[in-house]
């Protein structure tokens, strides 16, 4: 039975398969498609890359659908069902094992999805089969293990790839607080010494990195119009980086927008301020370990902020921080096979 | 009853004053159960155990209690066996862990961090309710 971990955020799917070391991630678009569409594109012929039949119904998922990215995206149970987070899922099982496969999954999500976690698993076990770019595969869920994000990102920093405590733990007798900067939510979870889970902390609140990156291209945009008039949609790693820069690259121009990218990233720092308040204040931590894409963005205007709080970001490489979560649920998955073991 | 329950902000940050006298008294109570190797967390949910008539694990360690039934039991047996053990011990017979952690890894192969940690995360699966795929 294969492994498989799962974060279907709001920004981007993002998968790991740990058997063959594998990781991968793409766009949160999905569109149903029609017989017709299937016919007029694939044809007679393999699907290209993004375009599957999952027991029968087509879609276009990730890349291929960006042309459907869906603006208000669905919340709880409208998500987790079989039209909506089962083509992800299955589109995240073509891309990492390519072949057919048993499969176990380990399914990250936000807290406040946890009353969700019975239709998530409900809308992915099972058998499936799916016509994809390599042929036809079968994926045979067997077990779904649901896991809160902001948890996986402190296994991430904390655990071996085999389940173990790193060596020298750096946080092992340390108060922390994980905080998990994702698209539309920031989740936390406060850690006590000894790696005692706060478990009433635990908690989402709605503040994430698209709204203030919205308000950044926007505003790039007004002060631009004649430049950016013809320019469709701007690809967001390069207004990622532009934010971080201050500087976006429009071809060979170099457009200054550092005032709109220190408005963009005040305003995420904001809400993160809130979070940290939220939790009883930075002055009750020894740590605060930051998570998701979004601590990227704004990690240096947080230290500006609380000069005399230890930040901490669980992957060491900026452009790998979006999946530090599914690399924190394998190790989860390991610490969670060998607590079996010992049962 | 206080008028309105405490947020667990407030708990959570705690500030207490030293102008304030009792304040000041915990503070001084802390500061020294802190120097002994006991965290904020634990000192406070002991006081509030032992406010309750409970007997909590601090206290058992905290103070050598001659009367203490166990300690007592472990003294007899000590007394019983102890050059039996030395002489194991001497000649390699029983395995003498070098430090705490070798200790916590004996049984399974896990820290006292990874079992507290995946204790956690257990309860917490629980709470779930469907989190573990239990059908």
């Amino acid at each position: 039975m294969a492994r498989f971990v799962f974060d279907f955020g709001n920004a981007r799917g993002k998968w790991f398969s740990p058997k063959d070391g594998e990781w991968g991630d793409f766009m949160h678009a999905i569109a149903p498609l029609s017989d017709t569409d299937w016919a007029t594109v694939v044809g007679r012929g393999k699907p290209p890359k993004g375009l599957i039949k999952v027991n029968g119904l087509a879609y276009a998922v990730g890349e291929a659908a960006r042309r459907h990215i869906i603006r208000e995206r669905p919340k709880g149970a409208a998500r987790y069902n079989e039209l909506y987070y089962l083509p992800a899922a299955c589109f995240a099982f073509v891309e990492g094992f390519r072949e057919s496969a048993p499969v176990t999954l380990y399914a990250s999500h936000a807290p406040q999805d946890q009353r969700y976690a019975g239709d998530l698993i409900h809308s992915v076990k099972g058998t499936w089969t799916v016509e994809c770019q390599f042929g036809t595969l079968t994926f045979d869920v067997k077990r779904v293990i649901t896991l809160d994000e902001p948890i996986c990102g402190y296994a991430h920093y904390t655990f071996t790839a085999n389940g173990e405590e790193r060596p020298d733990n750096p946080v092992a007798d340390k108060t922390v607080l994980l905080i998990d900067i994702g698209g539309y939510t920031t989740d936390r979870v406060s850690i006590d010494p000894g790696g005692e889970i706060d478990l009433l902390s635990i908690e989402s609140r709605r503040a994430g990195t698209i709204e203030a990156i919205q308000q950044f291209e926007n505003e790039l945009r007004h002060k631009n119009r004649r430049l950016f008039k013809d320019a469709g949609d701007l690809d967001i790693r390069r207004v990622e980086q532009a934010i971080i820069s201050g500087v976006y690259q429009f071809g060979n121009q170099s457009i200054d927008c550092s005032k709109e990218a220190a408005a963009a990233i005040n305003t995420l720092v904001s809400e993160i301020v809130l979070v940290i308040n939220n939790s009883g204040g930075a002055a009750n931590y020894d740590v605060i370990l930051l998570d998701g894409g979004g601590a990227v963005l704004i990690y240096d205007a947080l230290c500006a902020a609380f000069s005399n709080i230890d930040f901490v970001m669980v992957e060491p490489d900026p452009a790998m921080m979006k999946f530090a979560n599914v690399f924190g649920g394998a190790k989860l998955a390991a610490l969670m096979g060998k607590v079996r073991q010992h049962a | 009853m206080p008028r309105n329950p405490s947020s667990r902000a407030v708990i959570k940050a705690a500030r207490l004053n030293p102008i304030n006298r009792e304040e000041a008294k915990a503070l001084a109570y802390i500061q020294k159960l802190e120097g002994e190797g006991y965290n904020f967390k634990e000192i406070v949910v002991d006081a509030i155990n032992r406010a309750q008539g409970l007997t909590p694990e601090m206290f058992t360690r905290e103070v050598a209690d001659e009367s203490n039934r166990f300690a007592g039991l472990v003294e007899q047996i000590l007394a019983r066996f102890a050059s039996e053990l030395l002489s194991h011990i001497k000649t390699g017979q029983v395995h003498v862990s070098q430090n705490v952690d070798e200790d916590a890894q004996r049984d399974d192969g896990m820290t006292a961090f990874a079992k507290n940690f995946s204790r956690g995360l257990l309860q917490r699966q629980q709470m779930i309710r469907g989190g573990e795929d239990d059908e």
